[in-house]
């Protein structure tokens, strides 16, 4: 369609049309930077259609779905019972299965050590929140992830061996502030009603290492691992601004990454896709043009384990498509038979890639 | 399915590549089972049917045009048959009008402060909507499936696909706007 009878089209548009308009629905439900930056251009075009665009986005981003989730056991049981069950029906023979059985089974016992330790940590910090005015701590262990609601009603979900502080008996009128380590998707709500005037104390502030990110109303993610720091936008505006003063904050539009690390003279600033930064909270990894280096360094970031490769030019080796994240074991199987390389276990907290 | 080159490999009989898998399915399968009925025993045996059928027949995967309508409507067809049976058995559950056990509305969701009062008239809202159209909304934006497949899944045309999700979306939205001012 020409560009002119498309924006033509809108014209007489009301909220009830954008609600069941399907590339309204797609936009609302699967934000990217296209179809943001088409329907923002959409908007200037006919000031008179913003508000009922925005009504309509609210609306449809307010309907969410019940989730039931198995556990990782019970997903794991089922499976084996799967396989029995094919091979009493003779429809599979007994070796193709076993051969991988011991390592995969060992890794799975150190695994559920640590949850055990973490969990215990977390239990701690739970007691010790008491003490301490309403402060609250919310810790993820390797390879779990979490939603979670403030209460201003703004959602998080929290990546793997993560953490999170904030105050839980927060009230209306007081600035927002969250302390980070780690990863994590911010979805956050106004506290007014008209979100280009917003003031300072009704501010959401996010605190990670070496920076700071203030709010005014969206969507972002922030990847705080070892020496680096990442923000994300995916929908609305933030300001960062950083704890070394000789820094000038920085406005961040949508589509856009901040990069900044203790050892860079400034930040960095450049277009990403979106997708990739939300991706594993549908427990997928999509990295950019991702190299095997890239790939093992955020599997240990999030499951805990160290990771070698065996051979360093494999380091740079591109590998394309998402990886499952569901569990290490599925994320190693897809690396493994993309890349050519043989898993191997020394012991329980390391594995090593080797050129098949 | 991200990954074409998985399903390359189950055909070749590949048993890890089938576990990524199976897994992958076997959470979201359970998941829009217990949008049917909270029975997970019975939506477990729905979901090892429908994997024991596609191992038996894996050498014919790629004649299949989209993986995830091929699962999701082989998994949905297995489970209403299941609850049908178990309907002649018992009287836990009901079906509706057509016969078709139904998408429940309580497991929709509005994020919105409200207060006890609201909820009952939020509630009230919901079940303005058929199971249809929430089901459709579901495997729209839930899980992502395309309309084609959403059509396959709920053996409708592609056209009525868009219809659903249209009238729906606006009609829950009239029944619930006063409440939202």
């Amino acid at each position: 369609m020409k560009k002119e009878t498309l924006y033509k089209k809108y014209l007489h548009y009301e909220e009830s049309d954008f609600l069941s308009d399907p590339s309204f629905q797609d936009y609302a439900f699967n934000p990217t930077s296209e179809n943001e930056a088409f329907w923002r251009e959409i908007a200037e075009i006919h000031p008179a259609k913003a508000a009922a665009i925005g009504q309509a986005l609210d609306f449809l981003r307010t309907i969410r779905f019940k989730e039931q989730q198995p556990g990782e056991e019970q997903v794991n049981a089922a499976f084996n019972r799967h396989i029995e069950s094919l091979r009493s029906a003779g429809l599979l023979e007994n070796t193709t299965v076993v051969s991988r059985r011991p390592a995969w089974s060992f890794i799975r016992y150190a695994a559920a050590a640590l949850t055990g330790i973490l969990l215990l940590s977390g239990l701690y910090l739970l007691v010790n929140k008491t003490i301490t005015a309403g402060e609250l701590t919310v810790t993820t262990a390797f390879g779990e992830t979490r939603q979670l609601t403030l209460p201003d009603g703004s959602h998080v979900e929290l990546n793997a061996n993560s953490s999170i502080r904030y105050d839980k008996n927060w009230k209306k009128g007081n600035k927002r502030e969250i302390w980070l380590e780690g990863e994590a998707l911010f979805k956050v709500v106004h506290t007014n009603s008209d979100p280009s005037k917003i003031k300072p104390e009704e501010y959401f502030v996010v605190h990670t290492k070496g920076l700071n990110v203030t709010v005014l109303g969206t969507v972002f993610d922030v990847r705080q691992r070892r020496k680096t720091t990442e923000v994300v936008l995916q929908r609305g505006k933030v300001k960062v601004s950083f704890d070394r003063k000789d820094l000038e904050d920085i406005i961040l539009t949508p589509g856009k990454r901040i990069i900044y690390g203790d050892q860079m003279k400034k930040a960095e600033e450049d277009f990403v896709e979106t997708k990739n930064y939300t991706a594993w909270k549908e427990k997928k990894l999509l990295l950019i043009n991702p190299t095997l280096k890239e790939i093992t360094r955020y599997l240990e970031d999030n499951f805990g384990q160290k990771i070698t490769v065996s051979d360093t030019a494999l380091n740079d080796k591109m590998i394309a498509g998402p990886i499952p994240l569901n569990s290490l074991d599925d994320a190693l199987f897809v690396i493994s038979t993309v890349s050519g390389v043989d898993i191997i276990r020394p012991d329980s907290s390391s594995i090593l890639l080797k050129r098949r | 399915m991200g990954n074409p080159f998985l399903l390359k490999k189950i055909m070749e009989g590949d048993i890890d590549a089938y576990s990524v898998v199976y897994k992958e399915y076997y959470r979201k399968l359970y998941n829009y089972g217990h949008k049917f009925s909270s029975d997970t025993a019975l939506i477990e045996d729905a979901i090892q049917e429908v994997f024991f059928d596609l191992w038996n027949r894996k050498e014919k995967l790629n004649n299949i045009e989209s993986f995830n309508s091929y699962i999701y409507s082989s998994f949905r067809y297995t489970l209403m048959k299941k609850l049908k049976d178990m309907k002649k058995l018992s009287f836990r559950e009901e079906p509706g009008e057509d016969g078709e056990f139904e998408f429940s509305a309580e497991s929709v969701m509005i994020e919105k402060e409200k207060n006890a009062e609201d909820e009952k008239s939020l509630e009230l809202a919901y079940k303005k909507l058929t199971p249809r159209q929430y089901e459709a909304i579901f495997l729209r934006y839930y899980e992502q499936l395309s309309y084609e497949e959403v059509a396959r899944v709920l053996k409708i045309s592609i056209k009525a696909t868009y219809k659903i999700m249209a009238r729906s979306i606006s009609s829950l939205k009239d029944n619930i706007k006063l409440l939202l001012i």
